[in-house]
């Protein structure tokens, strides 16, 4: 690929990052049931809030984990949107899409543990262990999830993924897979439901001791993840770049951008489960129907 | 300077506030829970984040240590207001924007406060050693509900809290986030009876557990007559129950949340909290706590 257009792709994915980040805020604070103008117009007074505040730090924190997991999360949103294929266009062009995004979601479990961790202290702490118990209960419906689509297509490449389902979308036939997913992005952008390792009853949890541009990150991360998990969506289960009238990009950022809003409006409306719930539901209701859903598959190709 | 004054008003346009309860400040809280809703303003679970520290209702002097500790928490830009009265709250609320923007001040408080401003608050024969980093000791082994080896920590809660009765402290023995032992260390004040502060209770808890139009709603009851609303009132008892049925508040919660807005019945057995909270997590101690906050019944104190 030339310089320039590597410079174009890179510039559309940060800027596909930031719109998808205030979109998810925005959903939520709506879901929450805040109106319109003051939801759509909070992120950037958030912005300019957190970015005039100062930091601070706990006693004995472990800073280098702890400011570090807290940078991380923008920049692992940014590397998922890096891999969805806008049509014919994709940033990070590899064959092993979906195992790079499924690597991806794993590495946050490092960074929001650490994040909890970092502080030296007992909300975060617990948070992040809460965390652990969630990530456990989500992401093996997450991963069965991911298997139905790459079946179907015979392929790991998103970009094929995508061109497979010129005729028929996953989400039509394999509707319990696209659930499962969504959950899973629920899970690790630590939003709605699973919520509980930044839970308001533990003062945040593993946000609980951050401030000013450290906040800012963190919390622009989380929502920009849940954008990105939606983004990632579109090529598995959406059919890509396919629709009438509109170029391949225009119809994968529509997409992205209509299933983020879906997503963070039920997110910020639903109450957070409590913690005795985060790993039992997931594995006793939703793996076995995903692994059913996988078999349908299957069978279906056969 | 234009921009930069740009930006200073648009970072104080709308703060954030930490608001907790002093003992008996409950209709002061309310207040200014309707007073942050009606401006559009957000609170937070965490001093961290906080713009505004506000402490409703008159602070007992053996309160004052905590309310700085509290205080010392805020990263600044800072502003404290105490409201004693509910007719304060209103111009207490509206002078922060501007009292946020007082650079001059801000600079001489961050300059004096220091960078460790939590070392004074630790027990004065505390020192950093091996088995103290800072101060703080490690946590000791002890037998879990299981009878397995687990580190123990002794967890404070209160008596000044986001969410939370004024005045109340406990002290959680606690293995990972299981509850092992309550310790009541300081009781509230006794609370204000009647539908407000059921609804109030019913307003916190789904607070707590994100629910935040069920806890709007609430909070409507709360101001006006709920008799003049029976629509709101039967729906949010509806969610109440429904939360309670698959899970979303522990049962015993929504038990004790719709035994106090029930109009039908007259008077709601107290609860021996310690005795509720023990073999909890620490999630659901939140929750149980804001619930019977109405109905408090805390037996021991260990320290008068």
């Amino acid at each position: 690929m030339p310089e320039a257009s590597v410079l174009l792709g890179a510039t559309g994915v940060l800027a596909a990052v930031l719109t998808l980040t205030w979109v998810t805020a925005t959903g939520t604070a709506m879901g929450a049931g805040r109106g319109l103008a003051l939801a759509a117009t909070g992120p950037w007074f958030e912005t300019a809030r957190l970015l005039r505040q100062r930091r601070r730090t706990t006693l004995r924190a472990d800073v280098l984990l702890w400011r570090l997991s807290g940078w991380s999360l923008l920049p692992l949103a940014v590397l998922l949107v890096a891999l969805v294929p806008w049509g014919p266009h994709v940033l990070v062009p590899t064959e092993l899409g979906v195992v790079w995004a499924n690597a991806l979601d794993v590495v946050v479990w490092a960074a929001v543990w650490l994040l909890g961790w970092g502080a030296n202290a007992v909300a975060g702490l617990v948070g992040g262990y809460r965390f652990l118990a969630l990530a456990l209960g989500y992401e093996l419906p997450l991963m069965f999830a991911l298997v139905a689509p790459a079946m179907a297509a015979s392929s790991l490449d998103l970009a094929v993924i995508a061109d497979a389902q010129s005729d028929l979308w996953f989400v039509v036939w394999m509707p319990v897979a696209f659930l499962a997913y969504l959950v899973g992005v629920l899970g690790f952008a630590l939003h709605g439901p699973l919520a509980a390792p930044v839970g308001d009853e533990m003062a945040g949890g593993v946000l609980a001791e951050l401030s000013g541009p450290d906040l800012l990150v963190a919390r622009a991360g989380r929502h920009a993840l849940l954008g990105a998990g939606a983004a990632v969506a579109v090529p598995l289960f959406l059919g890509g770049g396919s629709g009438p009238w509109l170029p391949d990009p225009v119809w994968v950022a529509v997409k992205a951008i209509v299933l983020t809003a879906l997503l963070s409006y039920a997110a910020g409306r639903l109450p957070r489960l409590r913690v005795p719930l985060l790993l039992g539901p997931a594995w006793v209701v939703l793996l076995p129907l995903v692994v059913l859903q996988d078999l349908v598959v299957g069978v279906v190709l056969l | 300077m234009g921009l930069n004054r740009f930006l200073a008003s648009a970072a104080t346009a709308r703060p954030r506030v930490h608001l907790v309860e002093a003992p008996g400040g409950a209709p002061v809280r309310w207040a200014v829970e309707d007073a942050l809703e009606a401006l559009g303003w957000r609170r937070t679970a965490s001093p961290a984040a906080a713009d505004a520290l506000v402490v409703a209702g008159r602070l007992p002097d053996d309160l004052r240590t905590a309310a700085e500790l509290l205080w010392s928490q805020l990263p600044g830009p800072r502003v404290r207001r105490h409201v004693e009265d509910v007719g304060e709250v209103a111009e207490a609320l509206e002078t922060l924007p501007a009292a946020l923007r007082e650079h001059a001040t801000h600079r001489v408080d961050a300059r004096d406060r220091g960078s460790d401003e939590v070392s004074r608050f630790l027990p004065d024969d505390a020192e950093d050693g091996h088995m103290t980093p800072a101060g703080i000791a490690l946590a000791e082994g002890a037998e879990d509900r299981d009878g397995l080896e687990m580190d123990h920590l002794v967890h404070p809660l209160g008596p000044l809290l986001d969410r939370w009765p004024g005045g109340l402290e406990l002290r959680l023995t606690i293995h990972g986030d299981v509850v092992a032992d309550v310790a009541v260390q300081r009781a509230p004040v006794t609370p204000v009876a009647g539908p407000a502060a059921a609804w109030d209770a019913v307003s916190t808890t789904l607070a707590l557990v994100g629910d935040d139009r069920g806890a709007s709603v609430a909070r409507r009851l709360r101001r006006q007559d709920s008799d003049d609303r029976p629509t709101d009132r039967a729906r949010l008892r509806q969610r109440l129950r429904r939360w309670g049925r698959v899970g979303i508040l522990p049962a015993a919660a929504a038990e004790a949340l719709l035994a106090a807005t029930d109009t039908s019945s007259t008077s709601v057995p107290p609860t021996d909290l310690p005795a509720l909270l023990r073999g909890q997590d620490l999630y659901d101690v939140r929750l149980l706590v804001a619930a019977h906050a109405p109905v408090l019944l805390l037996g021991e104190v260990a320290r008068a």
